[in-house]
Order: structure tokens, then C-alpha cells, then sequence
């Protein structure tokens, strides 16, 4: 005769396995993340599995000695501030974060990431302070650190100097993922900004943070506006982006536009002048209009007030 | 100065416009100041404004010292040269300098 109990555990392996088996956290949890065994006497009578896979189910919070080990380990190791470890604390999916990782796996990835990447102590200090959420990952699983790193440095053939240096500016880019964001967006900027090999790695060494951006929403546009604004053909338009693709990160209305008017208007420009002028000087778009006016002043001042 | 000539100015030279007052244009005006007095060098820099944009500690310092070193006659002509002087170019003037000594 089954208890009662027996019949409540059943339902609960029932849903258990039905639903949490193909949720995506569940393998990598099953291997990776200690769960706080539950006391109780039924479950340790039910055997391990049973016990496992309600644990997995049930909301069960991890040991709060292990998560106490990992705030340590990432203040003391990586420089964490209090604030930053009670943001990771409070924001758990299923139970889970960096902070419930078994003892040492931390350890372990931050030195794997470091010795990959060629990173210095303080380089890996500040990626892992950035993009936290890089030590989730284990760099072995097949969407894993390892192969994301390698298809990276092949595609973009980077010496280990380069690798980085990339990911040392944006360590988000190991966050995403090579089907959906990097290689299409990689293949497109290559194309429509007529890049070589050599081109298109310089750029993407020098400004990582374009691969965030979307082609849709913000790199196609830019590049048409700018094309069109200054007159500029497809090599003159190469040219200015692969000077400066920080230009793509800049808004069109806040930033861009504003400010080719202020200059055309205080230097007495036509839209001629204008596009032969800024592809020389296209960092002027990264400064304010009160920067550039107190150059100009300077100038006036310095060179003919005699 | 009118706005006109800033205007003509930026044309020619719109790289100014990215350089720094405090870290590049306020330190090499006052070195052509330096090297040429104060009225050479305004006239000299209002003539070439890209005069501004070239490495001070790279380019013009070390090559105005091998240029006092070897004796040289230091004018708007020279500061040209040092100025728009390939390496090799340079370095060629210096050892003719330096032979005729």
C-alpha cells in the first residue's frame, strides 16, 4: 500500500522531471550547484534520486555556508564590494547564481579565464567585476567559454595580446552568444563597411562594444544618416568608421546631429565643407560643443589677440 | 581674429580641433614661442595651424635639440623643416651638419 506521502512524492517526481529536466538550468545545476539537503526523514528513507529531483523542484536555498565562502572568495580574490555581492545575492534564478557554486569552482574558472585570456591580475579583476555572470559558465559545456573563445580568436584572428585587450573593454561580448549576435553582426559590419581580415579585427580590437550594438535598430541606421549627411561614397564612409567606430555608439538626435549644426553654424560651413572637414576630424564628435567652443576661443585668443 | 579666418583656419586644419589646450596646443605654441619669439611664432603658426597638431616630445623637441647640438640656424625655415622632415630625411640634414663642422 503506498502512504499517502509516497503518493504526493510521486506527483512531485512526476512534475519534477516533466518540467524541470528540459528547463536549461537543470544539467548544469544538477552538476554544479550544492543545494541544501532537506532533513527530513521521509526524503532520506526515499532514496537519492527521489530526494534530488524534488530538491530541484521545491525552491530548497543553498547551504549559507557555501554562498558565505563565495562573497569572501570574490571580495578578498577580485576586489567585490559588499554592495555590489548583496546585488548577485538578491538576484538568484531557480536558486541559482555564482554565489551557490560548490566551493572552489569559482577559483577554478577565474584562473581558467585568466590563464585563456592572458589577462594580468588586474584585468581579469575588472572583467569578472564587470560581467560577473562570466563565472556561471563552465568553460568545457558546448555553449561554454572555451568554444566562444576559441571561434572568436579564429574568426577574428587575434594574437593573445589582442584577445585581451578585446575582452578587457567589453567582457560582454563572452556573455553572448556566436549564432545570434556575434557572427551575424560580425559578417554584416564586414560587408557593409567593405573591411578586409585585417580591417574588420583592428575595429573590433579597438571597439568591441559595437558588437552589442543591433544591425537593425542602430548600426544600419547610423551608417545610412552619416553616409547621407556628409555625402560620403562607401570608401570615404570605410574610411571615417574604421578611424573612429566609436562614431556608431553615438546617438543620432542627442548627440550627431546637434552638434554638425553647431559646428556648421559657428564655423560658417556648407554641407560641402562640412563633409570634407569632420572625416578629418570625426573625434570632434566625441566631445561636447562646450569643449570645442572653449578650443575655438583659445585659438582666437592666443593666436591673433596680440 | 574674425570668424572668418577661425573658420579658414579649421578647414585647413580640422585635426585641431581633436587636440588638447592643455596637453598639446598651450605646450607647443609656447615651444614655438620659445624657439622663434613670440611675433615669428604666431605668424608662423597662424600660416601652418598644423604646426600645433605635431608630437612635441616625439617630433619637435628632440629634433630642435640635435638641431642646436649641430649648430644649425634656428628660423621659421628650420622649424618647417623639423617639422615636416621624414626620419630619414632629417637625420640626413643633421650628419651633412655635422660633416661640414
Amino acid at each position: 500500500m503506498f502512504r499517502l506521502v509516497d503518493i504526493m512524492l510521486m506527483y512531485a517526481l512526476f512534475f519534477a522531471t516533466m518540467g524541470y529536466a528540459f528547463h536549461p538550468y537543470y544539467h548544469h545545476r544538477r552538476r554544479q550547484h550544492h543545494s541544501y539537503r532537506i532533513s527530513s526523514n521521509i526524503l532520506d528513507q526515499q532514496g537519492y534520486y527521489r530526494r534530488q529531483l524534488v530538491q530541484l523542484y521545491i525552491n530548497i536555498p543553498t547551504d549559507p555556508s557555501i554562498i558565505e565562502h563565495n562573497r569572501q572568495y570574490l571580495s578578498d580574490k577580485l576586489g567585490f564590494s559588499e554592495e555590489k555581492l548583496d546585488k548577485i545575492a538578491a538576484s538568484l534564478t531557480f536558486n541559482y547564481n555564482i554565489l551557490t557554486l560548490d566551493i572552489g569552482i569559482l577559483d577554478d574558472r577565474v584562473n581558467w579565464l585568466k590563464n585563456r585570456l592572458g589577462l594580468t591580475e588586474n584585468q581579469v579583476k575588472k572583467i569578472i567585476r564587470l560581467q560577473p555572470d562570466i563565472l556561471s559558465r563552465s568553460s568545457k559545456s558546448d555553449k561554454g567559454l572555451e568554444s566562444k573563445i576559441d571561434w572568436i580568436q579564429e574568426r577574428l584572428v587575434l594574437d593573445q595580446k589582442s584577445l585581451a585587450k578585446m575582452t578587457t573593454k567589453s567582457p560582454n561580448i563572452l556573455t553572448m552568444s556566436i549564432r545570434d549576435n556575434i557572427e551575424p553582426t560580425l559578417d554584416w559590419i564586414q560587408e557593409r563597411v567593405m573591411l578586409d581580415q585585417k580591417g574588420l579585427s583592428k575595429m573590433m580590437t579597438k571597439h568591441p562594444a559595437m558588437l552589442h550594438l543591433s544591425i537593425e535598430d542602430n548600426i544600419e541606421p547610423t551608417l545610412d544618416w552619416l553616409q547621407e549627411r556628409l555625402v560620403l561614397d562607401d570608401t570615404a564612409l570605410s574610411k571615417m568608421i574604421q578611424r573612429m567606430p566609436s562614431i556608431l555608439c553615438y546617438s543620432i538626435t542627442d548627440n550627431i546631429d546637434p552638434k554638425l549644426d553647431w559646428l556648421q553654424d559657428r564655423l560658417k560651413l556648407d554641407d560641402t565643407a562640412l563633409s570634407k572637414l569632420i572625416p578629418r576630424a570625426h573625434t570632434v564628435l566625441s566631445c561636447s560643443t562646450d569643449v570645442l567652443e572653449d578650443k575655438l576661443k583659445w585659438l582666437q585668443q592666443r593666436l591673433f589677440d596680440r | 581674429m574674425t570668424d572668418e579666418q577661425l573658420s579658414e583656419m579649421m578647414q585647413r586644419s580640422p585635426g585641431l580641433l581633436s587636440c588638447s589646450i592643455d596637453r598639446n596646443l598651450e605646450p607647443t605654441l609656447n615651444f614655438y614661442i620659445d624657439a622663434l619669439g613670440k611675433d615669428h611664432a604666431l605668424a608662423f603658426v597662424t600660416r601652418i595651424p598644423a604646426s600645433l597638431s605635431y608630437s612635441l616630445e616625439k617630433r619637435l623637441k628632440p629634433r630642435l635639440k640635435q638641431a642646436l647640438d649641430v649648430g644649425m640656424v634656428v628660423d621659421s625655415k628650420l622649424v618647417s623643416l623639423i617639422m615636416f622632415y621624414t626620419n630619414e630625411k632629417w637625420d640626413r640634414k643633421v650628419e651633412i651638419k655635422m660633416g661640414k663642422r
